[in-house]
Parts: C-alpha cells; structure tokens; sequence
C-alpha cells in the first residue's frame, strides 16, 4: 500500500507545481487565463482535447459497460472518436480561425459576434446552458473522486470528494487554461499507460488470451458479439459521440492552439491516443468478466468497481498507485476544463460583456474575479454532488447529451450554413435543452433510445426550420468570406 | 473467435486510425 500511496503522491506533486509554474503567465489576462493567449502546440491540444473529453465514465463506467454487456460496449466508444476526428479536421479549425479573428474567447463571445447580437439572449441563453450542465457534469466527476479514493484507499467517500475538490481547485485558481491544458498532457499519459498495462497484465495471469476467450464463451456465447444488442441500444451508443461538437470544454481546446493548420497532426495525434485508450476500457471490461462471472464478487457487487478493483489484485502496489492517479486523473483533466469553461461565462460573458460594458477593468482583476469565480464553482459542485446521488454513467451522460444537443447543432451550423439565424440559434438552444431534460424524465423513452439522438436532432431541425423563416445577419457571408481570404493570404506570406 | 468478434475488437478500432491518417494525408497541402 505504501508503494501506492508513494506512486499516487507523485503524481499530485507534478499536477501541483505545473499549476505554480503556470500561475505567473495565467494572471497577464483573460486570454491567457482562459485561453492560454492561443499559444498551445499541437502534442498538448491534441491530448488536452482527447482527455478532457474522457472523464470518469470512460474509465469506470465503459470499464463496467463492458463487464456487464460485453463485446458492444465498443459501440459507446466508437460514435465519439469518429466524431471527434472529424472535429480536428473540420470544426476546430474553422472555429479557431474565426474566434481568433473576431476575438472570442468563448462559445457564447462566438455566437454573440457570428449572429450581431446586441440584446445579449444569445450570451444569457448560452452561459446558462454551460452552467447549468457543468455544474452537474463537475459534481459527478467529483463524485466518482470520492468513490474512486474509498475503493483504492479505504477513506470515506466524503473525504475523497473534497480531496479530488481541493487538488482541482488549486492548480485550476493557480494556473489557469495554459496548467489545465499541461496537466491535461501528463493526466493522459498516466490514463493510457493504467487503460493498456491492466488488461494486458490480467490476460497474462489468466492464462493467456486463448484461456480468456474460453472462460468468457463458456459463459455467454453472445458475450463477445458487438452486434448482439438492440438496434436502438446501438444507435443510442453511437449516437453519444453527437455530444463531442456541443461540449465547450472540448471546443475551446481547438481554440487554443497556435497554428489551425497543425490540428490535422492533433487529430493523428489524438486519434490513436483516443482508440488505445477506449478498447483498452473496453478489454478491462471483458478480461474483468472473465476473473468475475458474477458481479457480486466486485465491492458492492457494482461493475463500476471492476477497473479498481481488477488492479488491486492483478498489478503491484507502484502500478496499482498509477491505475488510482489514473482514474484521478481522467477525473481532474475534465473537471478542470469544466470550472475553467463555467468561469469563463460567469466573468466574461455575463460580468465583463453585460455588467461592466461601459467599464475598463485592468486585466489582473479580471483574473482575480475569474479565480474566485472558479472557488464558487467548486462550491456549488460539492453541494449539487451531495444533493444529487445519482449514478456517476447517468449524470455524465445527462450533462454530454444536454450539452451536446444544445451547442453542437447550431455550432455546427454557425460555422457552416451562412444562412443560419440567430432566432434559429435561440430555437436549437432551447429545443436542444428542453428535450435532453424531457426524455430523461420519461423511462420509456429513456429505455428507448438516449436522449442525446433525438434531443440533437430535433434541435438541429429546428434551428434550420426557424432559420429558413427569418432572415440571416446581413454581414454573415461577407465576414466569413473575409476571415477566409486573409487566412489565405497569411497563410501565403513565408 | 469469430468475425464479428476480431471486427468490433480489432478492425474497429485500426479502420478509425487508418481514417484519421487518410485524412491526415488528405490534407496536407490545405492552405485555406
């Protein structure tokens, strides 16, 4: 246990004191503050990307899926790398061009320039959106901290909540957007190395490959089949990856970056960064089942106990210390990216855009309230956590789908249909939330299908309907054919 | 092990990294 806990320290030592070597360059503004002053090089955005996006569910709860089900667990992971490969090629880039252009810091600074809007709906409706569904989407990442502690170290869940609280807090108020992007780095090397090592070292002590698959046929034949699950099961399964273009703590890492240009080698990069790590959840889930038949040889008989506990018994204690900062670790690179996104709309959305137009408040203090702002978060987030006792999988997905059916429509239309309107970007907004919120009301239609697919769709249809009926800003065409044309002739100049 | 088996565990995931080098590929000499 010793080694363990030795292994884990480490791992907080390097995540702090990145916070404090950042905290200098973060306090110059809120560019840097929130943004990194767009500086960030290709390796660190395409892996800050790619694990931010992965939190806790990947891995406990895809690890649990795939115990429990099987074989189609693959079908979850597949829906948000295909997407996201598409997001470095096509929407980072030309979100990143235009931002830097207009001076966006935000989504909700994007959708207030793109659309002309001067009555601040659009910024209202979009920061309370994002702040509505963070806040649900950090308690539960701090919620799986907790569970995540008590399992590998025997403290209560109370106490590893408000540990995982505490470390987030520290280097996310020190070091802003450039500390959470660079221990977004280390976090995805510490969860590539826990997701690929245990499956790999349980195959071995189980007897080889061949020994798994004949424990895992004899048990279930259609266990290792992805195509043995409901239609509806896996279109909903595929359907999560919808989420990845509505989510603004992923998009605004396409954002930062210093060369658009260079985010085809971050979608290499973060393409085979993404794979490795989901099927290796994925064989966590499989070669589990074949140690556990029955799920209540797992602490509390619960699937999403299988990937700490499988390491506990399967790898020393140095390694097992890796697999906890593992899970730590894929729960802070998200939650960080969170607080870092909600802050952003409270200080510069609301505070700085609505409140203080007519002021100029000096840089330093803007950092200062965003700092106190990311406190309140954190808060608020512990609070909702000890409300809401929900299972960590649901309450993710809730807020990915809620998200994602809110922003990914109308951003994607944004970007690439000049006709869109700013009352279609109000009716997807609305439509996008109202039935995320709706369909996971109703168990029927929960059983159904995952609300993020029909919540996505109906707010993609209804933005294009509303759009089509009312008129597009006048400038929009002209604006973005401009931002095109001086990209083209920098990108000419040697 | 049966086809369906090696596709959703092993062609799966090679055919998203081979997209993402096509596309890699594809676009390299993208200046817009």
């Amino acid at each position: 246990m010793e080694m363990a806990v030795v292994s884990f320290v480490l791992y907080l030592l390097i995540i702090v004191t990145i916070g404090i070597l950042s905290a200098k360059f973060s306090s110059s503004g809120l560019a840097e503050f929130f943004l990194a002053g767009r500086k960030l090089k290709q390796f660190v955005v395409a892996l800050s990307a790619v694990v931010s996006g992965r939190s806790a569910w990947l891995l406990v709860g895809v690890t649990g899926m795939a115990f429990t089900i099987g074989a189609p667990a693959v079908w979850a992971v597949t829906g948000y790398i295909s997407a996201e490969v598409f997001m470095f090629i096509f929407l980072g880039k030309r979100l990143r061009r235009y931002t830097a252009m207009m001076d966006n810091l935000t989504l909700p600074d994007f959708f207030e320039s793109r659309f002309k809007d001067k009555s601040n709906v659009l910024r209202i409706l979009s920061v309370s959106i994002i702040i509505v569904f963070m806040i649900s989407y950090v308690a539960s990442q701090f919620e799986a901290g907790g569970k995540a502690f008590s399992t590998s170290f025997g403290v209560s869940e109370t106490s590893g909540i408000l540990v995982t609280a505490v470390i987030v807090l520290i280097y996310t108020i020190l070091g802003g957007f450039l500390a959470v992007s660079l221990t977004d780095m280390i976090q995805a090397f510490f969860m590539i190395f826990a997701l690929l090592i245990l499956p790999i070292v349980a195959v071995v002590n189980a007897g080889g490959w061949g020994e798994v698959l004949a424990i895992l046929q004899n048990f279930n034949p259609k266990f290792l089949n992805p195509f043995a699950y409901s239609v509806g099961g896996i279109v909903g399964f595929l359907g999560i990856g919808l989420g990845s273009p509505g989510n603004p703590h992923i998009l605004v890492r396409y954002m930062s970056i210093d060369d658009p240009k260079a985010l085809r080698k971050s979608c290499l990069i973060g393409t085979v960064w993404n794979v490795l790590m989901a099927w290796g959840a994925v064989f966590i889930g499989l070669v589990g089942r074949a140690f556990y038949l029955k799920p209540e040889a797992l602490p509390g008989g619960d699937p999403e106990n299988l990937f700490p506990y499988l390491a506990s018994t399967q790898l020393n204690p140095f390694l097992l210390g890796i697999v906890v900062a593992s899970i730590l670790a894929a729960i802070m690179s998200t939650a960080d990216s969170q607080l870092l996104v909600a802050s952003s709309g409270i200080t510069r959305d609301i505070y700085q855009k609505i409140f203080a137009k007519e002021k100029t408040i000096p840089p330093r203090k803007l950092v200062l309230i965003s700092r106190l702002v990311v406190l309140c978060l954190v808060i608020a987030a512990l609070v909702f956590g000890a409300l809401a006792k929900e299972y960590v999988f649901w309450l993710v997905l809730f807020a990915w789908g809620g998200l994602g059916a809110s922003f990914g429509p109308t951003l994607l239309l944004s970007l690439f249909w000049k006709r869109t309107s700013k009352a279609g970007v109000i009716a997807g907004f609305v439509s996008g939330t109202a039935i995320t919120i709706i369909w996971n009301q109703i168990e029927a239609l929960n059983n159904f299908i995952y609300h993020l697919v029909p919540a996505f769709f109906f707010s993609l249809f209804l933005t294009i309907l509303v759009s089509l009926f009312t008129s597009a800003p006048a400038q929009a065409e002209a604006e973005l054919e401009s931002i095109k044309a001086k990209y083209r002739q920098k990108s000419k100049k040697p | 092990m049966g086809f369906a088996t090696i596709f959703g565990l092993f062609i799966l995931p090679a055919l998203i990294i081979i997209v993402s080098l096509g596309l890699f590929i594809l676009f390299k000499e993208e200046g817009e």
